[in-house]
């Protein structure tokens, strides 16, 4: 008895030893990407990691560069047992995702922590104001939001000048004329991906936004009859879009265009603009040429409209640790770091990519996007939050449905019928 | 099947006189139309593989002003693909040489010997070739943590063998179905016992069949990406479908679509070349499993 | 007379690996098609039949059906339309057949991912090959066809599907041709018979088990069918395109979107897997000949 109590204690101080010495050898953390390897954006990571272990001995992280479907590998991963410390993808899907299943650990404790490298102020006090609330899932907050992404009109200068238009209105006629303009200068006015219906849909959330109000969509999403797609603001915003195919401002081949055919053109100083996110100038900046120039617009007001042109609808990627890592504390020091001024600042610098943390500079092809954040009175998530929260209705009913009547499919009456008893049967199958 | 009675056709129109090449013209027309579709389409690839970043999108069928040769030394470098390569080929040639290995007998046994539920157990085998592949993502990534081996290219393998099973076993076991048993019984009759039958003289009557279980499996599994997708994780265990699919993300978030075109080249010529060489043995060995 | 211990033995590992990691899979699918289940952890809540309750109203599920069968049966027509007519050409004493035959199966050995690019290359409206083509050739007005447009790219994507096919299924008739004893032909070119009498009464008869077969691995790729078209897809695959297997793929892993309905998508496998097994006795009785039976 004796002799196993002995041998249970010195195995305990066995382990005990050689834990220690572990921690001593290092911690490991493996980290889960977003980003594909060849990526501007990987590249700052791989930068940012390699500044990280210098100033950390003991500590080295592992990149797994998985791409944007990032999310769905770690879930299998994690059904598999894999031992995954941080992972980063999109904020919405994330408060879908990992955080609804209460995959991640929170960071409410930490945001009135000193902000990390002593500069001034908490943790918190980094971020774009809002940002951390939109991140959160019912007022717990388990991602740190780091790049960001607003979506705007973004517009080739160039284009505008041979146009000889001085400058975009931020209302919805004086645009439209504008791009009148545009096209009569012999020019395409907007450009358009027909197969991405997660780009086209960017029209109508703004459109229904400025038309009835920023909190019009959940509204009628969560209506279970459907009824509410029967408003007339809903009839109107798909024909202002539609004026826009009408109009030719938009071409009609645009309906043949599968991604990257439309905001190629831009490139090739054939279109003037697109709506978009501010990710494009980096999407293009192999293909534009050297002295080509960016600007944005936010999107335009709709006269007597209830929103407001400083409502912005945003992207963001976060980063988050997942409850089963072992190494908590290495994996908060990491992320902190990552979202600290001059780790931001790299990212927008290097990578020309905005950031998450207000004291950035941005790059000057995405300074018009900052300027609309900074001056944003709302920030609004994708599809005014209908992705995180109900993400298949987003993919399969509304953005879908959209398409096909942005596109000339279906006309708008049809869609307006089609989404009430869509939305109808998406409540009705939820229960 | 040769004894098959065929009909003989009812007399027709007098044997023309019109040589047999101008009888011929429309099918060669015809066939030529979608063999000029084909070699235009890959031409395309390789065309667009040496322009620049912003010709790509324009200049159609023109040559380019430069060829960039550069653009294979991008593909290959960033998606690392003669690494990618080496596991493709450790990974498919060591599944389907284990699917050989334990579908033969298999096939063997269930297509020649009698025995209660032999044909409920072909059965599910064979069933097995309906099963949707997506629907298997989860419980598979279950077992192979389980047996710690996910993210290996071992674990790849054993799925790999696992769903080449059924089709393989469906395909052998109507091979060996179709010979004849005349060999078999005068074996048995010179003391041949059974292991020795089937290795002395079923396996050699059927190794046709058994070839183009092979060949069949080496082009499916050489272009599978879906399970791989699941299962591999890290960039080193990349097989070349995935590492080409990575490489076209990458280049489509930084507009590299020459670089992407590139790396389609890398990967593509050489399987090309290996099928052209390959082609006629390979074609006899896949006619002969399903054409008996 | 083979041995019970050589049939265990022979039969053993292949049980044994097909058991385990493709059969126990699959029923297990069976029972998570009765939870909903987001994949994460063991949160299952036990359902019953209401997955496949909701799957019967689902429009979207309809649509994959819908694209599911279109790409069976139109899909199929004309890929065996095209390798028989193709097996009649090739095998008709042109010269060259050797090649001919290796470019048509050329697709078939070249990664998916690979061909859908090249496709979205051949049908861009303005720049493609063909449409620049078209356009060279003096058919401007059909060269303004957008083939990638919502009403079209589901065709348009099936046009490529048959192009990858009709190869696959060319090689295996064309197998079968040669196989058919020349006797057969030159008593047919004696009595004057033409290439189409040929075809019907020679060729369709004695090429019946090779029909047989094609037919079934024809259905079975047709209902799984999901590389493709999603490849065909890039960013995000278009609700035209969706096939069963595709919409299984969102419901169940969502591309970038959290949809994770793992129970969802496990009952649409399970009706996939009815409707292939469905159809496969189907097929097999209606073709049915002593021959066939394996």
């Amino acid at each position: 008895m004796q002799k196993t109590l002995l041998a249970l204690g010195l195995g305990t101080a066995l382990s005990a030893l050689s834990f220690g010495a572990m921690a001593q050898d290092g911690v490991n953390l493996v980290y889960w990407s977003l980003w594909n390897e060849p990526e501007p954006g990987a590249n700052v990571m791989k930068s940012l990691i390699a500044d990280f272990e210098a100033a950390h001995p003991g500590v080295t992280i592992t990149p797994v560069w998985n791409g944007r479907q990032n999310q769905t590998t770690v879930r299998n991963a994690l059904a598999g047992g894999t031992q995954i410390d941080i992972m980063d993808s999109d904020m919405d899907g994330l408060k879908g995702g990992l955080a609804a299943a209460g995959a991640l650990l929170p960071w409410d404790a930490e945001l009135a922590a000193p902000a990390p490298g002593g500069e001034a102020g908490t943790f918190g006090d980094l971020f774009y104001p809002h940002l951390l609330d939109m991140a959160s899932n019912d007022g717990t907050l388990y991602q740190i939001p780091y790049m960001l992404y607003a979506y705007n009109i973004f517009y080739s200068q160039g284009a505008l000048e041979k146009a000889g238009v001085s400058a975009l209105p931020e209302d919805w006629d004086g645009f439209v004329a504008a791009l009148e303009q545009v096209k009569a200068s012999g020019l395409n006015g907007i450009a358009v991906e027909s197969d991405i219906a997660f780009y086209n849909i960017k029209w109508f959330n703004y459109l229904i936004e400025r038309v009835a109000g920023p909190d019009f969509l959940m509204r009628a999403t969560e209506d279970k009859t459907g009824e509410t797609w029967r408003d007339p603001a809903v009839l109107k915003a798909v024909e202002l879009e539609l004026d826009l195919w009408a109009r030719g401002l938009i071409p009609a081949e645009s309906r043949g265009y599968q991604w990257p055919a439309g905001q190629q053109t831009i490139a090739f100083d054939e279109t003037a603009v697109e709506l978009v996110g501010s990710w494009l100038p980096v999407e293009l900046a192999d293909t534009v040429e050297d002295d080509f120039k960016w600007g944005a617009i936010r999107f335009p007001s709709v006269e007597g409209g209830l929103g407001d042109v400083n409502h912005v609808e945003i992207n963001s990627h976060s980063m988050a640790i997942l409850a089963s890592s072992t190494h908590e504390a290495e994996a908060r020091e990491f992320i902190k770091f990552i979202a600290s001024t001059p780790s931001q600042q790299r990212y927008a610098t290097d990578a020309k990519i905005g950031v998450a943390n207000r004291n950035v500079e941005w790059a000057p092809e995405v300074a018009a996007a900052r300027k609309s954040l900074d001056e944003a009175t709302l920030i609004l998530s994708e599809n005014h939050g209908i992705k995180a929260k109900y993400p298949d209705y987003s993919t399969n009913v509304y953005e879908a449905l959209h398409n096909q009547v942005f596109l000339g499919s279906i006309t708008p009456a049809e869609f307006v019928d089609q989404m009430v008893a869509r939305t109808k049967e998406f409540w009705a199958n939820r229960s | 099947m040769s004894d098959t009675v065929y009909q003989s056709p009812p007399p027709a129109r007098r044997i023309s006189r019109v040589p047999g090449w101008v009888r011929r013209l429309p099918a060669y027309f015809l066939v030529w139309m979608w063999t000029a579709f084909t070699l235009a389409a890959i031409a395309y690839v390789l065309l667009s593989a040496v322009k620049s970043k912003r010709e790509v999108l324009r200049s159609g069928w023109n040559l380019p002003q430069e060829f960039i040769w550069s653009n294979f030394a991008t593909a290959w470098n960033v998606g690392r693909l003669g690494d990618y390569f080496l596991n493709s080929v450790m990974v498919v040639g060591g599944s389907v040489f284990a699917i050989l290995l334990v579908s033969t007998p298999a096939a063997y046994v269930l297509a020649r010997a009698k025995f209660p539920g032999r044909e409920a157990v072909t059965n599910l085998f064979v069933l097995g070739m309906g099963i949707p592949i997506p629907m298997l993502f989860i419980p598979i990534f279950g077992i192979l943590s389980y047996l710690r081996m996910t993210d290996s290219l071992t674990g790849l393998s054993l799925v790999f063998i696992a769903i080449s099973i059924p089709v393989t076993i469906y395909l052998l076991t109507g091979f060996f179905a179709s010979l004849p048993s005349e060999l078999e019984s005068a074996a048995v009759l010179e003391g041949c016992n059974d292991f020795q039958v089937f290795w002395h003289v079923m396996l050699p009557m059927a190794m046709p069949g058994v070839l183009t279980a092979l060949i069949l499996n080496l082009i499916w599994l050489w272009n599978e990406y879906q399970l791989s997708l699941v299962i591999l994780n890290s960039p080193d265990n990349r097989t070349l479908p995935l590492g080409l699919y990575s490489l076209q993300n990458a280049m489509q978030y930084t507009g590299d679509w020459p670089g992407m075109f590139a790396g389609v080249t890398i990967v593509i010529i050489p399987t090309i070349i290996a099928y052209a060489l390959l082609s006629e043995k390979m074609i006899a060995g896949m006619t002969m499993g399903a054409v008996k | 007379m083979i041995r019970k211990r050589l049939i265990v033995l022979f039969l053993a590992p292949a049980s044994l690996i097909y058991g385990g990691l493709f059969l126990v899979p699959t029923l297990s699918t069976f029972y998570f098609s009765l939870f909903s289940w987001s994949g994460f952890g063991e949160q299952m809540t036990f359902i019953g039949l209401d997955n496949y309750t909701r799957l019967f109203n689902d429009t979207v599920f309809w649509l994959s059906l819908r694209n599911t069968l279109a790409i069976l049966f139109v899909g199929g027509f004309f890929v065996f339309g095209l390798a028989f007519l193709y097996t009649v050409l090739l095998t008709s004493g042109i010269w060259g057949k050797k090649f001919f035959r290796l470019v048509f199966f050329l697709p078939n050995v070249v990664s998916v991912v690979a061909l859908a690019g090249m496709w979205a290359y051949i049908y861009n409206p303005r720049s493609g090959l063909l449409n620049t083509t078209l356009s060279a050739v003096g058919l401007t007005d059909v060269a303004k066809t957008l083939w990638t447009s919502p009403d079209n790219i589901f065709w348009a994507m099936l046009a490529a599907l048959v192009w990858v096919f009709t190869g696959f299924f060319l090689i295996l008739l064309m197998a079968g041709v040669d196989k058919i004893p020349t006797d057969a032909y030159e008593a047919a070119d004696l009595e004057g018979a033409s290439l189409w009498q040929k075809f019907w009464f020679i060729t369709v008869p004695m090429l019946w088990d090779v029909m047989a077969i094609s037919f079934v691995i024809w259905m079975i790729n047709a209902i799984k069918m999901f590389e493709f078209p999603y490849a065909f897809g890039f960013l995000q695959v278009p609700q035209q395109l969706y096939t069963l297997g595709i919409y299984l793929y969102i419901m169940g892993f969502g591309q970038r979107d959290p949809i994770y309905q793992l129970g969802y998508a496990t009952a649409i496998g399970v009706v996939m897997l009815v409707i292939t097994f469905v159809l496969i006795v189907v097929v097999r009785r209606l073709l049915r000949r002593e021959q066939l039976e394996f």
